[in-house]
């Protein structure tokens, strides 16, 4: 239990990560509630990729809008939360968050939920706006319009405030669709500290250690070992992080006692930099942050010091992400190995740049491409390849964007009859994937037309 | 020498723009990584993969560099046919990048 001031607000706010993205593993947060001794838990369900995936599961009727690892998260962590007294919020709610508070009401029970009390954040779904609008796509300088009735959805991008609100009506739980990463870190950061939304340097701040918890385990040894310059031992024990934040809103990052992974200045220092443009004006629905000042500090006891982040005023429009259906993707993959594999492969790769030339001459096929796995599929010609040393086993791997599912079976098809005419050797790797591209798309709304509100409810 | 011998990178996707931030294993080389890891290196490293521009930005509490690119993951991890959707191995091509090495302590 932290120390309150003589205002009654608590010096430092102990706040954990249960939840990086999608595929994040639901045991992890489990952890962090069991172990962290936090007070607050917050989630980040969301990408570019799983939001837009998830109103497709919605539309198609395929699944839940809501995050499909929601009942994992209501029988093993919710209850756990309930018991230690820790508060959670996340964008799990995803393309319907309705549906997950419904789902959550009728298992309540069930779960050993039964008196939490959950609020539902809406206001997220902007996509009659923008069609009404026929706001511009960022990326392309053209209208909503251009993409007829292939929009799929239009969310924008919530702050930190409608979470705070509901903290501060009591909520336990606190879910939505497209509330922004930062800003679910931010909201009981900014309730419990009684920040203003106007308190710039205290919202970047906390903005700042938000960015560091919300990506989980790219801080506490992820995506960092790189032998012999950086060195994780164990990786059999993940831990997502935690912070001690103050209120001034610097913060002390932390891993869990005795797990694996690596937490150091040098994981922090990387993250900070993860997916940041300008750091000198990074901005956000709740403030435009400048990092760039930003220190990380190794202290004794293991942890990360991050201070040195100023605000300014908040943007007076917000980011909406928007979901359109283009296609599919066909792709697949046959493998050579052995003496001259190299040269085989290069030979399969000639064949296949003629017949796929031809088969988007007949299909709508908006563009492919033929690449060497073990050679050049990740950098192109980029690629350091050894003319002494060349690869014992390469695979050939085609992918297109095509209109139509059937030219991207076609596609795919061109790569398996390479088995009955193409070089010596040839492995299938069973490796078809045929996928519904749902892309995403910005646009700017400005805040006045957005309205989130919360409704509040009693598991 | 290749940057990877002083420094470690990481990779981050928006849309089509990639970004790539450089940490040395020593804060004392970031001036030697200002004067000489320039936008126009990187641009020139990274060649046909990054369609746009190159932006350099310092981050000089944390001692980094962080190179924003656009065009640079063929349409973004939503669409592309790439292998490399999000552009995660860039921050490998990144360190591929070969530089003198700096003057040992001592020397000019």
């Amino acid at each position: 239990m932290s120390d309150r001031t003589v205002t009654g607000r608590p010096e430092s706010v102990r706040i954990g990560c249960g939840s990086a993205g999608a595929i994040d593993r639901i045991s992890l947060g489990v952890d962090m509630v069991r172990d962290g001794d936090v007070r607050y838990l917050a989630l980040d369900c969301l990408a570019e990729r799983s939001l837009a995936l998830a109103h497709l599961r919605r539309t198609s009727g395929s699944g839940p809008g809501y995050d499909p690892r929601l009942a994992e998260i209501g029988a093993q962590l919710l209850p756990l939360a309930r018991e230690r007294g820790v508060s959670v919020i996340a964008n799990l709610g995803a393309a319907d968050p309705e549906g997950a508070m419904s789902f959550l009401q009728e298992h309540a029970a069930e779960y050993g939920l039964t008196g939490t009390k959950l609020a539902v954040i809406a206001g997220d779904d902007v996509l009659d706006h923008v069609k009404q609008a026929d706001s511009e796509i960022a990326e392309t300088g053209g209208r909503v319009s251009d993409f007829a009735h292939a929009v799929v959805s239009a969310n924008a991008y919530l702050g930190y405030e409608p979470v705070a609100e509901a903290l501060g009506e009591g909520a336990d739980v606190v879910i939505g669709g497209r509330i922004a990463d930062a800003s679910l870190f931010l909201g009981p950061l900014a309730h419990e500290f009684g920040w203003s939304n106007e308190d710039w340097d205290e919202l970047a701040a906390g903005s700042c250690i938000a960015h560091l918890l919300e990506c989980g385990t790219y801080v506490t040894g992820g995506n960092f070992a790189d032998p012999p310059y950086n060195v994780v031992e164990d990786f059999t024990r993940p831990s997502l992080p935690l912070a001690d934040v103050a209120a001034d809103g610097s913060a002390v990052l932390r891993k869990l006692p005795g797990s694996g992974g690596a937490l150091n200045s040098m994981t922090c220092k990387l993250q900070l930099g993860y997916e940041i443009h300008d750091p000198a004006h990074h901005p956000t629905p709740d403030v435009v942050a400048d990092f760039s000042h930003v220190e990380a500090i190794d202290q004794d006891d293991g942890g990360v010091l991050l201070r040195g982040a100023a605000g300014a005023p908040r943007p007076g429009q917000l980011k909406v992400v928007i979901g359109v259906a283009e296609g599919f993707i066909g792709e697949n993959t046959v493998s050579f190995g052995g003496l001259g594999a190299l040269e085989r492969a290069e030979g399969a790769k000639g064949i296949l740049e003629h017949r796929l030339a031809g088969l988007a001459a007949t299909y709508d096929i908006e563009e492919w491409r033929v690449d060497l796995l073990g050679v050049d599929a990740l950098h192109g010609d980029r690629s350091l390849v050894s003319a002494d040393h060349p690869p014992y086993e390469v695979h050939v791997r085609a992918a297109g964007r095509c209109t139509e599912r059937r030219a991207a079976e076609a596609l795919a098809h061109e790569v398996e009859y390479l088995l009955l005419f193409g070089p010596a050797g040839a492995a299938a790797a069973h490796r078809t994937r045929i996928a519904q591209i749902v892309s995403t798309y910005s646009a700017y709304v400005d805040r006045e037309l957005v309205a989130p509100s919360f409704s509040l409810v009693t598991l | 020498m290749f940057l990877r011998e002083i420094a470690c990178a990481r990779a981050g996707d928006k849309g089509d723009v990639s970004n790539v931030v450089v940490v040395p294993h020593d804060p004392g080389a970031y001036p030697f990584l200002v004067e000489h890891l320039t936008a126009d290196r990187v641009r020139g490293h990274f060649g046909e993969l990054v369609r746009g521009e190159v932006t350099r930005y310092e981050m000089p509490g944390i001692s980094a560099l962080n190179f924003v690119m656009q065009g640079a993951l063929g349409g973004g991890v939503t669409r592309s046919i790439w292998m490399d959707t999000h552009g995660k191995s860039r921050a490998s091509l990144m360190l591929t990048l070969e530089l003198d090495r700096p003057p040992a302590a001592g020397e000019t």
